[in-house]
């Protein structure tokens, strides 16, 4: 080296001099920490380091110290740039929060062909008169839809089979289109069906109108079967008919499906997985149980604990990412949420896994009756006789009355996870959520009593699986970084 | 190697100039009178041109009209090139209009001093320059697909820079304009604002970082501080929706912590448009600094796959200069750019019987002759299926 | 076999040991023991009351309550020293000017 060039020490920073920037941490394994900051960046850090590191001892010329400081975990005082980032990304975080609600959800019936045990919303029965959604109902629905400042506008239809009432869905697909001339929103529709009683003609309208489908596959034949009863025992037949015409017709990609994880399901989440890729789906969402419904009446909403389920979790993302690295690509849709928020800085606004919740900003539920409510769960509830989360009824309230409502504010108020007890510390809570109708229906209590809750212990145990993959294994690792991008 | 500057046999010029070339003979009148006339062996002089350029030992014009001889190391000249004449025979080629890779060199004076610069900065006043510029870009075609700005730091010289950018825009406002700087200059709100008000159609800054640690970069570029500038100038240029280009060059002193730089870029400059991975060239600093700076490709070569993996995955743009394609993973095929020259690829013996060299980039020629990496293996042809 | 009631008392040492940083402690064992947390003159004292554990599990558990006792101390130090850095950081996301995406 030539004596005009100074060597690298010259450049080190003066010990001692760093600043901490907000940072949280949770032990892992016997002598490490976890570190995450504000933005969900982290990094591991040995027990006696994070010692040092608050007590500002920690040498420049450490390595870990180049890590803390290129990762934005401590700075020094000229570094600027550090500040303008983390700024930045916490902006880049909230601002999908600015466009307020984009999905809206139409329950258009209550009727259903199936007799799924762990739903509790649908009714058996040819009456129309008391189950189905009236034409006045979409109408004033749609006036509040429009209201939305999203420049986005997904209509989700539900049920019930909404199938049973297509003319209705017919009747709100083509008001909202006739006013989007003039409103000029990124319309979207879907259809929440199961498939079984799909016909040519529904089909001909939804490709007409760009509707796409979403349909439910829960296994093999014998799980799925057992899972979703319908006289003559053939949901799965009639689901596998349906998706081929609908995807005949629709195109592939038209074609969603979601799954519902039963007590049956747990030892069987490989076979659930082939059983997607056999109909030729690219992701699944395995999706644990939500405490409503049937569950919640007879006081047995824990099917499962989150335990089982973490077991069947484990498996199945074992086996994907086993898939994935003999090159079929393959994604898991709760991990990708969880992750999304670990490896960059893109809140996806998962309904229950969002901070502040999501619940009437992320979604809003009009039911058959004209109820809103801020969640499908919590229009659940409201079938179990809790009210708690109803935000009003499209034929008497107003825009104001029911998106200023008490009961969605304090809900919003209540629900961002960095104010929660335990949450407030917790080194999780940048990936993590707040799902308050999941708490106030388990505990009685919006924020949740984290410790004893459910929901914290299936959170905590995939983020610290996904961690722990994550180290293990660089390639695991690329996979999610796709994951997270697509 | 091309000699881009060098000294002219003998020459009647009597002042300093700028000529354009042309071969062809019978241009019209104003536009002879602008262009310096090539003259390639025996043939009619056309009458009307200020100046003629002849070679070696052909004939001089016979009208008597001024000339400069030039000897065989300028047969590359052709028409539409650029030369600067100094009536001391001093030759420059400033434009080649068979090449994409022109770049106007603004200043040599620089505020880093990077360890493989290859362009060593000098502090001597050169502001000269800017005014030879304001001639040249008026004379280059309009046609021309793109042009490069360099320096030294060439935004050292502030408005007079901004001058020159607007200048590209009106004479030659399809041209795509790239240029290389350090990026500190934009860390002026300002500065950056102004840049952006030039409002250039196509226009693109190379900004070098070479680490997510601050002070290895400002180690790299020996000068404390500057990463924190130049991380702020790369996001005010994004702030004014400036197209911004990502260099990194790989060398012993960047290249071991080339993945965590990835993820920094994807987690917080993924607005960026370009990311290029390059090779070192054995140039200026280089060879003073070599014992520091000089790494077989073939020792990072796993380095550059995470790296290269990482920003594609958070769909960055990125690309591999400057490397040899058997020293890289067969991962980093898909970003990797046959680049290094414009006029001719160079190989080594090495090469030989290479299955491959169609696809690879070779070698700078800087390389061939100061040394390159011992690793460098041939692909082997696939045998003929014998039926 | 009648169940013993499994008291345990901690006395912490003020000096050492925040209110808040024992309260935050013992929240996060909500789920394994019952706890009363009050104040002595120098001292924080914590009585945990527990339920069937076995006196191996009982070790355990305040053995993990005694580290979380100091790593929730380690967690206020950084909240109090990062509190205005925090601040300043969510004033410059909420701010007009900064990066327009
Ligand atoms: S719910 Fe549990 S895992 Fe999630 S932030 Fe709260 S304490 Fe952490
Ligand atoms: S042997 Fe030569 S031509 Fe072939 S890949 Fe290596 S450097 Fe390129």
């Amino acid at each position: 080296m030539t004596e005009k060039f100074l060597p690298v020490q010259d450049y080190l920073p003066d010990s001692g001099t760093y600043e901490l920037l907000p940072f949280k941490f949770e032990p892992v394994g016997a002598d490490e920490v976890i570190l995450t900051n504000l933005t969900g960046e982290f990094l591991y850090l040995k027990r006696e380091k994070l010692d040092s590191l608050v007590s500002h001892r920690l040498a420049p010329s450490d390595a870990d110290y180049r890590a803390l400081r290129a990762r934005h975990f401590i700075r020094q005082p000229n570094d600027r740039a550090t500040l303008d980032l983390l700024a930045l990304k916490t902006r880049t975080r909230l601002s999908r929060l600015a466009n307020f609600t984009n999905l809206h959800l139409f329950v258009v019936t209550l009727r259903c062909d199936h007799a799924c045990h762990y739903c509790q919303v649908s009714r058996q029965s040819e009456d129309r008169q008391s189950f189905d959604m009236s034409e006045e109902t979409a109408d004033r629905a749609l006036d509040l839809v429009f209201r939305s400042p999203n420049p986005a506008i997904k209509i989700e239809f539900q049920g019930g089979e909404p199938l049973l009432n297509f003319p209705l869905v017919r009747y709100v697909v083509e008001k909202a289109e006739q006013r989007n001339r003039v409103e000029r929103r990124d319309l979207q529709f879907v259809v929440a069906t199961t498939l079984s009683m799909v016909t040519d003609e529904i089909l001909e309208f939804c490709r007409v109108h760009g509707i796409h489908i979403s349909t439910s596959l829960d296994g093999p034949e014998d799980l799925h079967n057992r899972n979703r009863p319908r006289p003559g025992r053939d949901s799965h037949r009639k689901f596998t008919d349906g998706l081929k015409k609908a995807r005949d017709v629709l195109g592939y990609d038209a074609v969603s499906a979601v799954m519902t994880t039963s007590p049956a399901s747990l030892p069987r989440a490989r076979e659930i997985v082939d059983e997607y890729i056999e109909h030729g789906f690219d992701s699944i969402f395995l999706r644990p149980l939500s405490p409503y419904g049937f569950a919640i009446k007879t006081k047995s909403y824990q099917a499962y604990d989150a335990g089982s389920w973490l077991e069947f979790y484990r498996a199945g993302m074992d086996y994907i990412i086993d898939l994935n690295k003999r090159g079929v690509r393959f994604v898991e849709h709760y991990s990708s949420v969880i992750l999304k928020k670990m490896l960059t800085n893109d809140d996806p606004m998962f309904v229950d896994l969002m901070s502040p919740c999501g619940a009437g900003i992320s979604a809003v539920v009009f039911n058959y009756d004209g109820d809103v409510y801020a969640s499908d769960e919590s229009r659940m509830l409201n079938e179990m006789g809790d009210a708690t989360f109803k935000l009003g009824n499209v034929h008497s309230d107003s825009y104001r009355d029911i998106f200023a409502s008490d009961a969605l504010l304090s809900v919003l108020e209540d629900s961002f996870a960095s104010s929660a007890p335990m949450c407030s510390d917790c080194a999780f809570e940048p990936w993590c959520g707040a799902d308050p109708v999941f708490h106030h229906a388990t505990q009685g209590d919006i924020l949740g009593r984290k410790p004893e809750s459910e929901f914290c212990k299936r959170m905590m145990g995939m983020i610290r699986y996904l961690l722990d993959v994550m180290r293990a294994d660089p390639q695991a690792k690329s996979i999610f970084m796709t994951w997270v991008n697509s | 190697m091309l000699t881009l500057s060098g000294s002219a046999l003998e020459t009647g010029l009597t002042a300093p100039a700028l000529f354009r070339l042309t071969t062809v003979p019978d241009l019209p009148a104003p536009l002879r009178a602008q262009r310096a006339f090539l003259m390639r062996g025996l043939g009619d002089v056309p009458e009307g041109y200020p100046h003629y350029l002849v070679f070696d030992r052909d004939p001089i014009p016979a009208n008597g009209a001024a000339f400069t001889r030039l000897d065989e190391k300028f047969a590359y000249l052709s028409d539409d090139d650029i030369v600067h004449l100094s009536p001391h025979g001093h030759v420059r080629t400033l434009f080649r209009s068979a090449s994409n890779h022109n770049s106007i060199l603004l200043t040599e004076q620089c505020n880093n001093y990077c360890l493989m610069c290859s362009q060593p900065p000098k502090r001597k006043d050169d502001r000269w320059i800017v005014d030879e510029v304001r001639q040249l870009v008026p004379m280059m075609p309009r046609t021309t697909k793109s042009l490069g700005i360099t320096g030294g730091e060439p935004t050292l010289f502030g408005d007079d820079f901004l001058d020159i950018i607007r200048l590209c825009k009106s004479w030659l406002p399809t041209t795509a304009l790239h240029v290389l700087s350090n990026g500190r200059s934009f860390a002026d709100v300002g500065f950056a604002r102004n840049y952006a008000a030039v409002d250039h159609p196509a226009l693109t800054v190379g900004i070098p970082v070479y680490s997510d640690d601050p002070s290895r970069h400002d180690y790299v570029v020996q000068e404390k501080g500057a990463f924190d500038e130049t991380i702020r100038g790369i996001l005010n240029l994004k702030r004014f929706g400036q197209r911004v280009e990502i260099r990194v060059v790989v060398h012993k002193q960047t290249f071991e912590r080339l993945p965590e730089l990835a993820e920094f870029i994807a987690r917080n400059l993924v607005f960026v448009d370009h990311v290029a991975l390059m090779g070192l060239e054995m140039m200026g600093f280089t060879r003073a600094n070599l014992d520091a700076l000089w790494i077989d490709p073939i020792e990072y070569r796993d380095e550059l796959s995470a790296a290269v993996a990482v920003l594609r995955a958070y769909r960055i743009p990125v690309s591999v200069y400057n490397h040899q394609l058997c020293l890289i993973n067969p991962d980093v095929g898909i970003a990797y750019v046959k680049s290094i020259s414009d006029w001719k690829n160079e190989y080594v013996p090495e090469c030989d019987g290479c299955a491959r060299r169609d696809e690879c980039g070779g070698f700078f020629s800087s390389g061939v002759k100061h040394g390159y990496s011992p690793s460098i293996k041939p692909f082997p042809h696939r045998h003929p299926a014998v039926d | 076999m009648m169940k013993k009631i499994k008291m345990i008392r901690l006395e912490l040492d003020r000096s050492i040991y925040s209110d808040e940083a024992v309260q935050k402690a013992a929240y996060r064992f909500i789920d394994r023991f019952a706890a009363i947390v009050s104040r002595a003159d120098n001292s924080i004292v914590v009585e945990i009351t527990f339920g069937t554990e076995s006196s191996n599990q009982r070790e355990h558990v305040v053995a993990d309550f005694k580290k979380e006792l100091l790593d929730q101390n380690l967690r206020l130090r950084i909240k109090t020293e990062t509190e205005a850095v925090r601040n300043l950081i969510l004033a410059y996301a909420f701010s007009k000017s900064g990066l327009q995406e």
